[in-house]
């Protein structure tokens, strides 16, 4: 491949720079360099910056030595434009009705009738069954704890796909927090003055009926399409479910006995979750094709 | 005068949907390059376009005034490629077979040099790491400056010029090591 030569980047194909020369856009020096490569422009004054800059220094003597055609690698024209934007309005339009208007609602106002919702939820909780078994103490753990798994997990579940990705160390772990902190405090020693200990059966029953408005709300407000697979977004409201369910069984039961607490209460986000992953794993293999959201 | 990026978004906010239409003209050939340099197949490349101009159609409200548009879109077309690629459950590749050069006007070289020249750079980018590989392919095809690379990526300034560098580095090494020269024989 000896016709290699570096690469000139004055191609009329510019990237929206126009001149390098005096750009009131451009007051990095790195963007300064970055400019006149493009315009293919001698370096001048900036050759001292090139020599103290690693990226840069590294820019030019990658572009020194690149083939030539690389550079056409910076555009695909065999797009058909009017088919696609044909295509594109068509689906466009079928975007349409309540829930595509409550999809494209901003994100702040799809968040806060999340919470609204949620908070609502606990509020219908409080009026009918008061909180009155649990210590103090246990209580706070389990609001302050359970609220900040469900605030933070109701925040991620609608983030935009216009803003980068959480990092998946990010992700994971909140998620993880959203399965094992309901565990743990459901292992405390706490002192309970409600009935005499139970099946946990008819709490996980209760919990998975507070946690669902989360859930299904959190679902229509994704904007990903219906029928697409189970995606971050969904798995973050059957966390964000799981954590209100929780706290609102909190709220309300004060049955003593461990094994009662860890299957009826502990394993409500549990069981959602894991639920919510195994989605995500067979979504991942089912939409093998053109569903790509 | 031709309107501004954000000035169409903002009409298209309005409902001029002959706003977004040029927002389509005008980004579909560079996100289909973008596309293009990691999947070589027309018709995937092509519908994450697609995918990518609908997504802005569902998210327009959140765009705001004062945001600039060209990071707002690429960041949205990175996901895509990015949830692509687990999807599918592959790394980008470079099977030489598979490709058709594009635009390749003012390249020296026959065809298949220039081929075979695209698939050199498409393999380096290929084996460079996900985060590294964006960095380059916004920083040097799209000729965004790194403040623009940073937002776009969600990283810091200093992270993304550290990126580059590592990035350009090992490319032209990578490019080097396929192209000896000429006394390499």
């Amino acid at each position: 491949m000896n016709h290699w030569r570096p690469v000139t980047r004055a191609r009329g194909r510019s990237s929206g720079w126009g001149s390098a020369v005096s750009d009131p856009r451009l007051n990095d020096a790195c963007d300064q360099v970055q400019a006149r490569l493009e315009a293919d422009e001698a370096l001048g004054s900036l050759e001292a910056h090139v020599g103290d800059c690693l990226a840069c220094s590294e820019l030019v003597a990658f572009l020194a030595e690149a083939p030539a055609s690389a550079d056409d690698l910076r555009s695909a024209p065999d797009l058909d434009l009017d088919p696609g934007f044909a295509a594109l309005q068509a689906a466009v339009g079928k975007e349409a009705g309540l829930l595509a208007s409550l999809r494209s609602w901003p994100t702040a106002r799809r968040r806060g009738l999340l919470l609204c919702v949620g908070l609502a939820v606990l509020a219908a909780v409080w009026a009918i069954a008061p909180w009155k078994h649990l210590e103090p103490a246990r209580a706070g753990l389990s609001v302050v704890g359970l609220g900040v798994i469900l605030l933070a997990a109701l925040w991620q579940s609608l983030r935009p796909i216009h803003q980068p990705p959480l990092p998946p160390w990010a992700w994971w772990s909140l998620v993880g927090v959203a399965v094992a902190f309901p565990f743990l405090l459901s292992l405390l020693p706490a002192a309970f003055h409600g009935e005499a200990p139970k099946s946990g059966g008819m709490c996980f029953g209760f919990g998975c009926l507070f946690g669902f408005p989360i859930l299904l709300l959190g679902f229509l407000l994704n904007r990903a399409p219906t029928g697409a697979a189970v995606g971050s977004g969904l798995l973050l409201a059957l966390a964000a479910g799981g954590a209100l369910g929780g706290v609102t069984l909190d709220a309300h039961c004060g049955t003593p006995g461990m094994l009662h607490r860890v299957l009826g209460h502990g394993a409500l986000a549990a069981t959602w979750v894991g639920l919510g992953l195994v989605g995500l794993a067979l979504g991942v293999r089912s939409s093998r094709g053109p569903e790509l959201v | 005068m031709e309107l501004s990026d954000e000035e169409l978004m903002a009409r298209y906010q309005a409902g001029d949907t002959e706003a977004f239409q040029e927002l389509y003209r005008r980004y579909a050939p560079r996100l289909n390059g973008l596309m293009r340099r990691s999947l070589f197949r027309k018709e995937e490349a092509a519908d994450l376009v697609q995918q990518t101009f609908l997504h802005l159609h569902r998210a327009r409200n959140d765009f705001r005034t004062g945001s600039k548009l060209r990071p707002w879109l690429f960041t949205i077309a990175l996901n895509l490629k990015r949830k692509h690629f687990r999807t599918v459950k592959r790394r980008p590749t470079s099977e030489l077979g598979e490709i058709d050069p594009v635009g390749s006007e003012t390249a020296p070289g026959t065809p298949l040099e220039r081929l075979e020249d695209q698939a050199a750079v498409r393999a380096a980018l290929a084996e460079l790491p996900d985060g590294t590989r964006e960095v380059i392919e916004l920083h040097w095809f799209e000729g965004m400056p790194f403040a623009e690379v940073a937002k776009t990526v969600g990283a810091s300034l200093s992270a993304v010029k550290v990126r580059a560098h590592r990035g350009y580095k090992r490319l032209r090494e990578s490019l080097a090591a396929r192209n000896p020269g000429p006394g390499a024989e």
